[in-house]
């Protein structure tokens, strides 16, 4: 690192200390410096980018010979006339993108989400053993188990799944109830443990460690 | 101390509210971040245990053979690949140089511009040719639409390269025109919708084998099917750097995480003793006010 970037490099940290002052001192003057060159700092750098992917998708190969692109541009500016009193306008865009998106999408997820999971829980039902790593017939069955049971909580015809809700099978959905619950729980610690501490870990890497490294190798100090 | 209570739980309330007084939420962060920037200079090497996503993602990677066609998909921009996982996506860019297989880096974020030439400065892509071993994409929006688009039709979708040189001038794309001719797609996405989508345009479409950069809960309904391998963010770095024998930043955040979880975990089993214990039940609240 030269040196202005040792400077630019103390100043960013000058920055997220004032960032982070809010834990301690609340909404001051120096948590709102800070939060507002965040925000508007990724404003100019999205702004920057959006340019650029702008040009490099559309202006430079319109100027190169594929005029019909001028088309998809002229509709992408459309989204725009929400702001004036020809509004219906943006309904275009919208229009074609969901319907783009429709037609790209939806053979697809049958595949993917449908199909591909019916073959894949037969196969074990069949086989009696699931993916590695859970290739024992329990985790097989725990499978089965919990698709069925599941699928029945999500049964809202009140001619043919009052049974399964009021009767005296109810525990069937109970029991996909907390296949729910439990998976649920699961993915709730799994985004906690890896979103917030990781970025806890990531302000002290990025800040502490990474800092004094850089400071040692430019000052040419042996590592702590 | 609350109206009406007898003198043991006068004594019980006052060791409660001389807690709440002690281990306030501004202590303890202060105490967690001093475990942590300690570990991050002096870590414990606790052994890690590699998982089956991050075997299953290394032998996929050990699988290719020279010349093979991969698709490097990345979400990147600058702040990325110079922050927090900027020592995975370089170990992993330079595991695929090693094995001599052919690079298209394919963008699906904005702030791409400013990634390539990071790409030149940390990774070992320099000892390759461009255009003939790496290629880098420029960014399209449009997302599942455009990754359709350009799975179908490569050359036809971007038709030229970041740098505005036509694909078709490209040896690189030679005999590549559609995702059919890849031979792997190594995709890292942060927005969690984006692994049903490129689950859906590229494996279950074109049979791509697709190994992910991502949460697992995000991809976990097509593992083993569609998607073959996977690094579960930190969890997945840090083994895949012990798997390939590259000591890294994700070693250290994973023994400061498994010491701040731990101490989490403790946390919550000794105030739930003591909420139970102190018969405070109702009406408590944290300095915090909830």
């Amino acid at each position: 690192m030269e040196l202005w970037q040792i400077v630019l490099m103390f100043l960013g940290i000058g920055i997220g200390i004032m960032g982070l002052s809010l834990l301690w001192f609340g909404n001051t003057y120096a948590f709102a410096f800070a939060e507002n060159w965040l925000i508007g700092g990724y404003a100019g750098i999205n702004l920057a980018a959006n340019l650029e992917g702008l040009n490099s998708t559309a202006l430079r190969n319109i100027t190169s010979g594929r005029y019909l692109l001028i088309l998809p541009l002229i509709a992408g500016f459309l989204v725009f006339t929400r702001w004036t009193r020809f509004r219906w306008a943006a309904r275009y865009p919208v229009a074609i993108m969901s319907g783009v998106g429709l037609g790209a999408i939806v053979g697809l997820t049958m595949d993917s989400q449908l199909i591909s999971m019916v073959t894949t829980t037969a196969t074990e039902l069949v086989n009696l053993q699931g993916p590695k790593p859970f290739a024992d017939p329990i985790s097989a069955i725990v499978m089965i188990v919990g698709v069925i049971t599941v699928l029945t909580y999500f049964l809202y015809s009140i001619t043919f799944s009052r049974p399964f809700h009021q009767g005296t099978t109810r525990w069937i959905s109970r029991v996909g109830r907390w296949f729910m619950l439990v998976s649920a729980g699961y993915l709730w610690s799994k985004i906690f443990l890896t979103e917030a501490i990781d970025v806890t870990t990531d302000i002290f890497i990025m800040w502490v460690r990474r800092t004094v490294q850089e400071v040692q190798i430019y000052l040419g100090m042996p590592p702590l | 101390m609350a109206k009406g209570q007898s003198g043991g739980q006068k004594s019980v309330g006052t060791f409660d509210e001389a807690l709440r007084k002690v281990v306030t939420p501004q202590r303890l962060a202060i105490v967690m971040a001093a475990i942590t920037i300690f570990l991050l200079f002096r870590p414990l090497f606790l052994p890690i245990k590699i998982g089956f996503q991050t075997t299953d993602f290394y032998n996929r990677l050990e699988a290719l053979k020279p010349g093979d066609i991969v698709v490097y998909s990345t979400d990147t921009v600058p702040g990325d690949f110079l922050g927090g996982r900027r020592d995975i996506y370089k170990a992993v860019i330079n595991h695929l140089i090693e094995k001599k297989v052919k690079i298209i880096f394919h963008p699906t974020a904005a702030g791409w511009s400013g990634v390539t030439d990071t790409i030149k400065k940390i990774t070992n892509i320099g000892t390759l040719t461009y255009g003939t071993d790496y290629v880098f994409l420029p960014f399209v929006s449009g997302e599942e639409m455009a990754w359709a688009s350009f799975a179908a039709d490569m050359k036809g979708f971007y038709r030229t390269d970041i740098y505005g040189a036509s694909l078709t001038t490209l040896p690189i794309f030679a005999n590549v025109n559609s995702m059919s001719d890849v031979d792997l797609a190594v995709v890292q996405y942060g927005i969690f919708t984006w692994g049903e989508m490129f689950v859906r345009q590229w494996p279950t479409k074109y049979g791509v084998p697709m190994i992910c950069m991502a949460l697992f809960s995000t991809l976990q309904a097509w593992y083993g099917n569609q998607v073959k391998g996977n690094l579960d963010l930190d969890l997945g770095f840090a083994e895949y750097e012990a798997l390939r024998k590259l000591p890294a930043e994700h070693i250290l955040r994973m023994e400061a995480r498994n010491v701040v979880s731990l101490m989490i975990i403790a946390m919550i089993f000794v105030g739930t003793g003591l909420y139970w214990a102190t018969g405070v039940r109702r009406g408590a609240r944290t300095s915090m006010g909830v």
